[in-house]
């Protein structure tokens, strides 16, 4: 019997730490971080310290520090990277994801904005020092659509939601959705691993 | 014979309808893959423009002063950026007025009537530019739009 519990409690612990590992949430509009922001508590790190390790942070992975949103206290920093590729997901992927990173003595509170685009056409994209992005040559591209009408599922292979005329919303890509969930989920463990250790 | 007229008229109905809703699904599935190329490719287009301009960001303000010329206004914000706006005023009308009309006799009874036809408009609208820039004179956001 004792066994028998242990064993049941175990597997609701480790349900319960899996789902943890989830910090963003999608549904039909956007993929956002579940809770609005992420805090790591940093104790004893002072102000000037983290300033310093955010900005080396950005340096060694290769994102770009964005001086117009960052202020006394605030370090905002973008990334533009291949979410997956038309083989796996229906359409090449792409997402343009700003930080936002508030400190001061012991945390660092994280916030984020994204964009997700979608290059059905093979078009390369690009971005530029604004944070617009355009595609070489003028391919057509758009922003993801996460949802579509059930008569445009062939046509969008790549979303994940499909409703039909009576507003009805079925999910007919739960493969898509878990490959956005997992690429923004990535971010924010590699944070915490940068910043914790 | 006439079983043989009647199952043949089933068939040929049958083939006929069965090969139109063929015609049609592939008609409709490539209007669909039609429609989405060009939407897609109206968002390319108007995001090369923005893209065009925005790529100003990073560059130096003399370096933009020098190809754009003078600006409208500029106003110095106190965490110490430089906002040069640069704007085009856009106004105009147009249209017509046609006015109405009331026929009566000599009773006053009203024979014929035609309300007035107003198609008249105008518009004033300001493009702007805005650059921000930096205390080392370089670019560091773009806006654009219209007000």
């Amino acid at each position: 019997m004792r066994g028998i519990l242990a064993l049941i409690m175990l597997i609701v612990i480790s349900k319960a730490a899996s789902a943890q590992q989830s910090y963003f949430t999608c549904n039909k509009l956007a993929v956002y971080l579940t809770n609005g922001s992420v805090t790591i508590e940093l104790p004893k790190v002072s102000k000037e310290k983290l300033r310093q390790q955010i900005h080396l942070f950005i340096k060694e992975r290769n994102y770009v520090y964005k001086p117009y949103y960052s202020g006394e206290g605030l370090i905002s920093f973008r990334d533009f990277a291949i979410i997956c590729n038309k083989n796996k997901c229906g359409s090449d992927l792409i997402a343009m994801t700003m930080f936002h990173f508030a400190y001061d003595s012991g945390f660092v509170k994280i916030t984020l904005d994204n964009e997700i685009y979608s290059s059905f056409y093979g078009g390369e994209l690009i971005i530029n020092d604004n944070d617009d992005v355009a595609s070489k040559k003028d391919v057509p591209f758009a922003p993801y659509e996460f949802q579509i009408p059930e008569q445009y599922s062939d046509e969008y292979p790549e979303s994940i939601y499909v409703f039909n005329k009576r507003g009805k919303i079925k999910i007919k890509n739960p493969d898509v959705e878990k490959v956005i969930l997992d690429f923004f989920n990535r971010y924010i463990v590699d944070i915490r691993s940068y910043f914790e250790q | 014979m006439k079983k043989t007229v009647r199952l043949f008229s089933l068939v040929f109905y049958l083939v006929v309808t069965a090969s139109k809703m063929e015609a049609q699904t592939l008609a409709s599935k490539n209007t669909r893959a039609q429609a989405r190329y060009n939407k897609e490719k109206i968002y390319a287009d108007a995001q090369r423009k923005i893209f065009t301009i925005t790529n100003w960001a990073g560059a130096s303000i003399s370096e933009l002063l020098t190809k754009w010329g003078g600006f409208t206004k500029k106003n110095e914000q106190p965490n110490g950026i430089t906002v040069y706006i640069f704007e085009n005023h856009y106004s105009g009308s147009g249209g017509s007025y046609r006015p109405g009309y009331v026929v009566t006799d000599q009773f006053g009874n009203v024979l014929e009537q035609k309300a007035a036809k107003d198609n008249t408009y105008s518009y004033s609208l300001t493009e702007y530019y805005e650059f921000y820039v930096d205390q080392s004179q370089i670019i560091i956001h773009v806006k654009t739009g219209t007000r």
